[in-house]
């Protein structure tokens, strides 16, 4: 009897151990595993990107705007924005002519392996042009 | 202690551990046991050693990321159970051996008709299922019901 006792507590504390890990397990991102796992609409340069926006801003937000996009180019800049969200932007040649790709918190460690110069191939949701193009809930490919 | 029932929590260890390095090393950082290891000041730890595997999970099949933890986990939680109740006929041992699955099949079955948040992946279904197919195959269940008589 005693030994079943022992066994139902050791089970209760294995359980509630697991259970923890479940609840440890639940990202607190899901947008951004969801962007992750779509396919996306459009591959193309950041410059091509940039480009779309620049001829027709209009015509260019009914084409992209929200839709999942992977786009590649050379890390023009790195940095955190004033929300303290990390961001790349990619492609352009001067000021405010680039894709800029805003990052969650979970992508920081791989943002911070990144250097200027390099190339990436970056997967997000397109929100729009506001001097640069705007991509959200990107994951680096 | 019998060396089935031995080999029964080394392979929930194997799990145990396997599965943890998988989500610590490869899951994104946004998942909470990363904000729990933040406040616990695990934070720089963690980071270093991401840094070591960084790059590698690009070339992970994403079901190996993204489902195949978790599977592991329920197969670690059942070998231990299993171990646990070695050689008892009594009736409870099923309970404790079956709530951790018919959970996660069940909370992943309510993710598709959006009763559960979450995103409803039919591999992660999939890989549980495996999981405990994995646990039944590779120790004789029947071993359970052999021993004791019921109490």
């Amino acid at each position: 009897m005693k030994e079943t006792l022992n066994r139902h507590i050791v089970s209760f504390v294995v359980l509630a151990f697991f259970g923890i890990l479940a609840a440890g397990s639940i990202d607190t991102d899901t947008d951004t595993k969801k962007v992750q796992s779509q396919t996306p609409s459009y591959t193309l340069s950041a410059n091509q990107l940039y480009r779309d926006y620049k001829a027709n801003e209009v015509a260019a937000d009914a084409k992209y705007k929200d839709r999942i996009v992977v786009v590649s180019g050379t890390i023009d800049s790195i940095g955190k924005d004033i929300m303290n969200q990390a961001y790349i932007v990619i492609g352009g040649e001067g000021f405010l002519d680039g894709v800029q790709c805003m990052f969650t918190k979970g992508e920081e460690s791989s943002i911070a392996q990144l250097s200027k110069g390099q190339h990436v191939t970056v997967k997000g949701k397109v929100s729009g042009k506001m001097g640069n193009v705007l991509l959200n809930k990107c994951t680096l490919q | 202690m019998e060396r089935k029932r031995r080999i029964c929590f080394y392979l929930a260890t194997v799990c145990l551990l396997l599965g943890s390095v998988i989500y610590v090393f490869f899951r994104p950082t946004t998942l909470l046991m990363f904000h729990w290891a933040d406040s616990l000041g695990l934070s720089g730890a963690i980071g270093t050693m991401r840094a070591w595997v960084h790059g590698v999970d690009r070339h992970l099949p994403i079901w190996i990321v993204y489902s195949l933890p978790f599977a592991l986990w329920v197969s670690s939680y059942l070998f231990f159970i299993r171990g646990i109740w070695w050689r008892s006929a009594f009736w409870a041992r099923h309970t404790w051996f079956w709530c951790i699955p018919v959970i996660a099949i069940t909370a992943e079955l309510c993710q598709s008709i959006r009763i559960v948040p979450g995103n409803f992946d039919r591999v992660d279904l999939l890989t549980i299922v495996l999981s405990i197919t994995f646990v039944f195959i590779t120790i004789d269940f029947h071993q359970l019901n052999k021993g004791v008589k019921q109490i």
